[in-house]
C-alpha cells in the first residue's frame, strides 16, 4: 500500500516535534515534594500533544483529504503582504505616530482588499483615523505612539 | 434579594448606562447583519472601548452587542441568504424562501418578536437558575474547582464539530500557551526563552484579536472582499392576527429547547437551532410548509438561537464556565474588564449580577425597538463594501491590542496569532479550544496543585469528592454528546448545498 503524505502528515510530525521540545524543557523544571511541580502541568500537556500528533500522522496517511487546494498562490500572497505590512507598522509607528502612520496602513488594506477608488480610499482613511484618534487619544487617552523621530525615543515612545 | 433588584435596577436604569446599553445593541444588531463579522468578534471589537468604563457598565454594554449580535444574525439570513452569524444557519431555511415570495419584512419582524421571546424567557430562567447554582458552587473544594475546569475543556469535544482530534490539539496548544510565563508554584518563569516580554504570560485579548478579528480579516482577503448581493427587498413588516397565532407555539418550543441546551455547557446555538427546527416540524400539522417559507420556522429558530444566550450565562456566571464559543468569548471579555465570573461573583459584587440581570430585560425591550428600525434600514447596513469594513475592523483590532496596557509588543502578538489561526483554520484547526485551554488552564493546574497538597498527593482524590466525581462524569458525557453531534453535523449543516438547491 502507498503512503500518502499530506499536509496534515507534516503538521502531525510538527505537533510531535514541539511536543518532545516542551516535554524536554518541562523535565528539566524541578520536582515538589508536595503536590504540583511547575513542570508537571506542561508535562502532561506535551505528552497529550505527542500522543495527538501521532494520531493525525498516522490518521493522514489513510484518510484521504480532499483534492482541493488549500492555498492559492495569490492569496498567500495578499495573506502575507497584510501581515509583513502590519507588523513593519507596529515597528515604525513609534516613530511616525498613530496620526500619520494610519491612514497608510489602512490605504495599503483597502488597496489589498481591491478597491481602487484613490481619492474616496484616501478621504475615507484620513476621516477614519482622525475619528479614532479623536475618540481614543481625546476621550479615552489612550497614550497613542507619537511622531518621535527627532525626538528622544526613551522619553516619548512606549513599549 | 429584593434590595439587589433594587440597586441592580437604578444602576441599570442610570442614563449613561442606558445609552451604552443602547449602543451595545445598535451595535449588535449591525456586526451580527454583516456577514463575515461574528458576535464573537462584535465582542471583542467592542472590548477597547469598554476599558475604561465602570466594570458594571462595560458588562451592560457587551450584554446588549451578545443579544443584539444574535438577532442581527436574521438580517441577512433573510435579505442576503448567507447566515451573518453560525446561529443563524438555520434562519435561512425558511428565511430565505419568504424573502422571495416578497415577505422578507414578515420574516425579519418574525425574527425580531422571537429573538425578544427568547431573550426574556432564557432570562428568567438565567436570574433564578444562576444564583441557585452559584450558592451550590460556593461548597467546592480545589479538586471539584479542577474537575470543572475539565468539565469546561470538555466542550471542545462539541465546538469542534467533526474535526475532534484537531480540536484536542487547539485546546492542548491554548494549554500550553497558559503556562507561559510566571507560574504559580514556585514563581519561577517558563518557557520564556529569555524573551523578557514572554515572562507575563500571553495577555488573553491579544490572542482573541488574533484569532478572531485578525484571522477573519486574513479568510475575507482571500475572497478579495467578495460581496454578496442584496437579494430581496423589504416591504410588508407586519404579521396577520393568524401569523401571530401561529408563531405562539414554535415560540414556546424553541424558548424551552434553547434554554436547555444553553444551560448545558458545550451546546451552543447552531445545536439548538437545527434540533428545535426539527422537533417542531415533526410535531406541527403543516409540515409540507416547512422549507418553502414558513414564519413558524423562522420563528422557532429565532427564539432559540436566543434563548440560548441566557441559558449559556447561567454556566458562564456562576460557574466561570463558558457555555458556548460566544460565552467563551463573553467569558475572556468578562475577565479582561475586571469582572471574574464563577461563585463568588454573586457574594462579592452582587450589585454588579444584579444590574446585570436588570439591563438584560432592559437589552430585550431595546433590541425590540432598534431591531424594527434596523428592519427598515438593514439593506443600507449591508450595503458597506467589506473592501472598506475590513480595513477598519484591522484598525480596531491594533487599537484594542495596543491599549489593553499600552503596549505595542502586544499588537505583534494579536498579528502572530491572527496568521496562527489563519493556517489552523485552513486546516480545519477550530480556534475556541485554544481560548478555552488558554481560560481554563490555570483553573486547572492551580486548584489541582492545591487539592494534592491538601491531601498529600493523593490523585483519587477527585473520584472520592461526590462533586468532583460527578463533574467529572458529567465531562465524558459531554464528549459523548460532542462526538455524536460531530457526527450528524454533516448531515444538518450543509446550507451551501442546500441554498444551491433552493436556486
Amino acid at each position: 500500500m502507498k503512503l500518502k503524505f499530506s499536509w496534515d502528515t507534516g503538521i502531525g510530525i510538527g505537533i510531535i516535534l514541539f511536543g518532545v521540545f516542551i516535554l524536554l524543557n518541562a523535565l528539566n523544571m524541578p520536582d515538589m515534594p508536595l503536590g504540583l511541580g511547575p513542570g508537571d502541568f506542561p508535562e502532561i500537556v506535551s505528552i497529550g500533544l505527542i500522543i495527538c500528533g501521532f494520531i493525525l500522522t498516522f490518521q493522514s496517511f489513510f484518510i484521504s483529504e480532499k483534492t482541493k487546494k488549500i492555498y492559492s498562490k495569490s492569496s498567500v500572497k495578499d495573506v502575507l503582504i497584510l501581515i509583513f505590512i502590519s507588523l513593519l507598522y507596529v515597528y515604525l509607528v513609534k516613530y511616525i505616530g498613530f496620526l500619520y502612520l494610519t491612514p497608510f496602513l489602512m490605504l495599503a488594506t483597502m488597496y489589498l482588499f481591491g478597491y481602487k477608488k484613490l481619492p474616496y480610499a484616501i478621504v475615507i482613511s484620513v476621516i477614519f483615523t482622525l475619528l479614532v484618534y479623536y475618540v481614543f487619544y481625546g476621550i479615552f487617552k489612550v497614550p497613542l505612539p507619537q511622531f518621535s523621530l527627532f525626538l528622544n525615543r526613551r522619553d516619548k515612545s512606549p513599549k | 434579594m429584593i434590595n439587589y433588584w433594587v440597586e441592580g435596577l437604578k444602576i441599570a436604569l442610570q442614563p449613561n448606562n442606558l445609552l451604552l446599553m443602547l449602543i451595545g445593541t445598535v451595535g449588535g444588531i449591525i456586526v451580527g447583519a454583516l456577514p463575515g463579522v461574528t458576535s464573537s468578534m462584535g465582542i471583542i471589537l467592542l472590548l477597547p472601548f469598554t476599558y475604561y468604563l465602570d466594570p458594571k457598565s462595560a458588562l451592560l454594554m457587551l450584554a446588549g452587542m451578545y443579544s443584539g449580535s444574535m438577532f442581527g444574525g436574521s438580517i441577512s439570513a433573510v435579505l442576503l441568504g448567507v447566515p451573518g452569524t453560525p446561529s443563524a444557519a438555520a434562519t435561512l431555511i425558511d428565511g430565505y424562501p419568504l424573502g422571495r415570495q416578497g415577505k422578507a419584512g414578515k420574516a425579519i419582524f418574525t425574527a425580531l418578536i422571537a429573538s425578544f421571546s427568547g431573550g426574556i424567557l432564557s432570562g428568567i430562567v438565567l436570574v433564578f437558575l444562576a444564583p441557585i447554582l452559584a450558592s451550590f458552587a460556593l461548597r467546592f473544594s480545589p479538586i471539584d474547582y479542577f474537575a470543572l475546569a475539565i468539565f469546561g475543556l470538555s466542550i471542545i469535544a462539541s465546538v469542534s464539530g467533526k474535526h475532534l482530534l484537531k480540536g484536542i490539539i487547539s485546546g492542548l496548544l491554548g494549554l500550553f500557551i497558559s503556562t507561559v510565563g510566571i507560574e504559580n508554584i514556585r514563581g519561577s518563569t517558563r518557557f520564556t526563552f529569555g524573551i523578557s516580554q514572554l515572562s507575563a504570560g500571553f495577555e488573553l485579548l491579544p490572542v482573541l484579536i488574533g484569532v478572531f478579528a485578525i484571522t477573519e480579516i486574513l479568510m475575507e482577503l482571500e475572497q478579495k472582499g467578495q460581496e454578496t448581493k442584496i437579494q430581496h427587498r423589504i416591504s410588508e413588516v407586519f404579521l396577520t392576527k393568524e401569523e401571530f397565532k401561529s408563531i405562539i407555539i414554535p415560540i414556546l418550543v424553541g424558548a424551552i429547547i434553547g434554554i436547555v441546551i444553553g444551560v448545558i455547557p458545550g451546546t451552543g446555538g447552531t445545536i439548538a437551532t437545527f434540533l428545535a427546527y426539527n422537533v417542531l416540524k415533526n410535531i406541527s400539522k403543516r409540515k409540507e410548509k416547512f422549507g418553502k417559507g414558513a414564519v413558524e420556522g423562522v420563528a422557532v429558530v429565532e427564539c432559540a438561537n436566543n434563548a440560548v444566550t441566557g441559558g449559556a450565562m447561567v454556566p458562564t456566571l456562576a460557574l466561570g464556565v463558558p457555555g458556548d464559543v460566544v460565552t467563551a468569548v463573553m467569558l475572556g471579555a468578562m475577565i479582561l474588564i475586571g469582572v471574574r465570573p464563577g461563585p463568588l461573583l454573586f457574594q462579592a459584587t452582587p450589585d454588579l449580577v444584579y444590574s446585570f440581570f436588570a439591563g438584560w430585560f432592559i437589552i430585550q425591550f431595546m433590541m425590540l425597538v432598534v431591531g424594527f428600525v434596523s428592519t427598515l434600514t438593514a439593506p443600507y447596513i449591508l450595503e458597506i463594501p467589506k473592501k472598506i469594513l475590513m480595513p477598519i475592523v484591522l484598525i480596531f483590532a491594533i487599537i484594542g491590542s495596543f491599549a489593553i496596557r499600552n503596549s505595542l509588543y502586544d499588537v505583534a502578538i494579536a498579528l502572530i496569532f491572527g496568521l496562527l489561526g489563519y493556517f489552523m483554520r485552513k486546516h480545519n484547526f477550530p480556534a475556541t479550544p485554544l481560548i478555552l485551554g488558554i481560560i481554563l488552564g490555570p483553573m486547572a493546574e492551580q486548584n489541582l496543585n492545591r487539592a494534592l497538597i491538601l491531601s498529600g498527593n493523593d490523585y483519587t482524590v477527585m473520584f472520592k469528592s461526590p462533586i468532583s466525581l460527578t463533574l467529572l462524569i458529567l465531562a465524558v458525557l459531554s464528549i459523548l454528546l460532542g462526538v455524536i453531534s460531530g457526527k450528524r453535523e454533516g448531515k444538518v449543516g450543509g446550507v451551501k448545498k442546500w441554498r444551491e438547491k433552493m436556486k
